[in-house]
């Protein structure tokens, strides 16, 4: 009886501006402790893989070897449906002229 | 004293939209001189390309504005912006669905123009397990720092947080040099028959989304050195973060298809 009377002397606006509005949105319910244990954990995942990274890397770009096979010009390589490309000449955007090793 | 009786935010009058409008319009136009050899296309293009990028600076300096200094931001707001991104993101996926479409059209049943094989006669591949690989440790590592600098958000540790969106902002430049490397150096171009073209068309429009979440997540770390994130409402870096992972999902696709698979 009473909630009824409440309902109908609140308006619909109003009872929705009342809405229970989460502090933290964005948190997914966890603490201060929490967030910081969190963190660390993600801050050690990357101590491990940014000079893991590096490391690999030093590895590929010395042992990158470059083999120029050669092809039988196939007439579905290189194609050109122009003269020139829009900046001038025959050689793509990120094409430089072949230097013979 | 006006009262807003809603949680939502009506937005002023702004002639932003009309101006990005008029952007891609003196672009496009601009682009297409360009490609079909009329002078002063590229002056066009490059006077488009910059009227777009003051677009965007204008338009979102206003919504840093209306957010972080005027409040309208409410949860209710922010709700509204978390299904738009989201949204986004679901159309940049279908974007990218095309381009596998194309390559796994092309790759699944190879034609006999091509010598019926894949990768096509003549066309030889990258070693997936030398840049390419690396590339994916860059992205996945960087997938780590920004949930590092996330939760340093969250636990209200900018240091931190400022300290793990550098990393991940320098691991995205290198992923990017790495690229642009490989384009270089690669032994085919786009030009290279349907091999040259899925590949590049797929691998380029990923690189420039590598851009576009660069830029994104260089801004998040200029608005944290700002004071523009609190513990509870830091949604502009939140999307940043989803589009960051979009990305990497999209290369670890992008390596498994086209790299490896396409190279066996």
């Amino acid at each position: 009886m009473l909630a009824h009377a409440t309902r109908r002397a609140t308006s619909r606006l109003a009872r929705c501006a009342r809405q229970n509005v989460q502090r933290r949105s964005m948190s997914g319910g966890a603490s201060i402790e929490e967030e910081i244990a969190e963190m660390n954990k993600w801050r050690s995942v990357s101590m491990l893989a940014v000079p893991a990274c590096a490391g690999f890397g030093v590895y590929t770009l010395a042992n990158v070897e470059h083999t120029h096979n050669e092809h039988p010009k196939y007439s579905y390589l290189r194609i050109r449906n122009r003269e020139q490309f829009p900046w001038g000449g025959d050689l793509g955007l990120f094409e430089y002229p072949s230097k013979e090793h | 004293m006006n009262q807003q009786k809603h949680p939502f935010h009506l937005v002023d009058p702004s002639p932003w939209p009309f101006l990005a409008s008029f952007a891609a319009l003196v672009t496009t136009f601009g682009g297409v001189m360009y490609m079909h050899g009329y002078i002063g296309g590229d002056s066009l293009a490059a006077s488009g390309f910059l009227l777009i990028l003051y677009t965007m600076f204008v338009w979102w300096r206003d919504i840093i504005r209306e957010a972080t200094y005027q409040g309208h931001h409410t949860t209710t707001v922010q709700a509204g912006l978390k299904s738009g991104m989201i949204l986004f993101i679901v159309s940049e996926i279908m974007f990218f669905l095309a381009f596998f479409w194309a390559f796994f059209h092309s790759s699944l049943a190879p034609t006999v123009e091509i010598g019926a094989v894949w990768p096509p006669k003549g066309i030889d591949v990258l070693n997936p397990w030398e840049i390419p690989f690396l590339n994916t440790l860059i992205l996945l590592t960087s997938g780590a720092t920004v949930t590092w600098a996330h939760h340093a958000i969250l636990a209200g540790q900018k240091t931190q947080g400022i300290m793990s969106l550098i990393f991940t902002v320098i691991l995205a430049a290198v992923f990017t040099g790495f690229q642009v490397v490989e384009y270089v150096e690669a032994p085919f171009t786009i030009t290279d028959g349907i091999y040259g073209s899925t590949f590049f068309m797929a691998t380029g429009f990923h690189g420039f989304h590598v851009f576009i979440g660069t830029v994104f997540l260089a801004i998040c770390l200029l608005r944290l050195v700002a004071n523009q994130f609190s513990t509870h409402q830091h949604f502009g870096f939140e999307a940043a973060a989803w589009y960051w992972h979009f990305v990497d999902v999209v290369w670890l696709f992008l390596f498994v298809a086209i790299y490896w698979w396409g190279g066996l």
